[in-house]
């Protein structure tokens, strides 16, 4: 029967395997780019792999001491702030799209091209994600996510 | 000096605000298209005004009766239902997003004719089709109760 510590041990492989694929299709485009000889659009992809593959090795490296000490990978604490940084996210991105149907309606407006469909949505998400970092750390660094702790208030639901 | 239940009031005053002006705005968008011609591109605004409008009116109502008795509009759970619905309408967010990019390319492959007249008319359904996922998820998380 397997126990929560090794439900937490597959999750992290799990965690890391999608880090390994993310940064792996970024730098693959950044190959077959600078494979077609456009050098230069083949930085952005390597430095977002370069940025993700930082990322990943701290967070990873957090996460497999604790499982490595059989603490959960996920506590009550992680849970709230992972909600908390997610609400923001949403919050905050729907003003995001707003902003950019709208820079894409001025862009038509003085006679340049609009933006792309595929480009857009896929920016979207890039952008989300990056918001979702932001807040997570935002949130976990005030410490603000025990909703009700300052005023005294129960936590008890 | 204004105590919370005023605050409440004001905040309550607030809400009805931008959902009248919500719901204004699709009315008028409706009786624009009617206006130029095509009464069958009114419908889908029309049956939005008339959805929101019900579910504000149906909202409303219950919060109106917390302000009324000085029940605090914002308590501890509701906070965390709309922290968990905003969080999983992001993560359903990313898929819808993905979903639209990859049904537009389907519809520009097989048709030639892309889904989405331009970008800002993909953005603006994202957006309708995010609030109603947040409205969703948020009717889910308060019915289950698995907010703790």
């Amino acid at each position: 029967m397997t126990n929560d510590n090794d439900k937490d041990r597959m999750r992290f492989y799990g965690i890391a395997m999608v880090f390994v694929l993310v940064i792996s299709t970024a730098l693959l485009l950044a190959a077959t780019l600078a494979k077609k000889g456009q050098a230069q659009d083949a930085v952005l992809p390597m430095v977002a792999a370069g940025v993700l593959a930082v990322f990943a090795a701290r967070f990873l490296g957090d996460a497999w001491e604790k499982v490595k000490n059989g603490i959960p990978l996920e506590d009550e604490r992680a849970l709230r702030l992972k909600d908390k940084a997610g609400a923001w996210t949403f919050y905050t991105s729907i003003y995001m799209l707003l902003a950019t149907g709208w820079y894409h309606d001025y862009l038509v407006d003085q006679g340049l091209s609009g933006l792309d469909v595929r480009h857009v949505t896929v920016g979207a998400i890039i952008a989300m994600a990056m918001l979702f970092g932001f807040w997570s750390w935002y949130h976990g660094r005030r410490d603000e996510v025990e909703w009700g702790h300052a005023s005294g208030r129960s936590d008890a639901i | 000096m204004t105590t919370d239940n005023d605050k409440d009031r004001i905040r309550f005053y607030g809400i009805v605000s931008v959902v009248a002006l919500v719901v204004m705005t699709w009315i008028i968008f409706a009786a624009t298209v009617v206006k130029n011609g095509n009464t069958q591109g009114a419908v889908v605004p029309g049956i939005i005004a008339l959805s929101i409008a019900a579910l504000g009116a149906s909202f409303l109502k219950g919060e109106w009766g917390n302000v009324r008795d000085g029940i605090p509009l914002d308590d501890e759970r509701s906070q965390r239902v709309k922290d968990k619905a905003g969080a999983w309408t992001f993560y359903s967010g990313i898929y819808l997003m993905l979903a639209m990019s990859w049904y537009d390319d389907y519809m520009l492959d097989s048709t030639g004719t892309a889904a989405f007249r331009d970008a800002s008319q993909a953005l603006g359904i994202a957006i309708i089709c995010l609030a109603a996922l947040f409205g969703f998820w948020y009717w889910y998380h308060n019915r289950t109760g698995e907010v703790a």
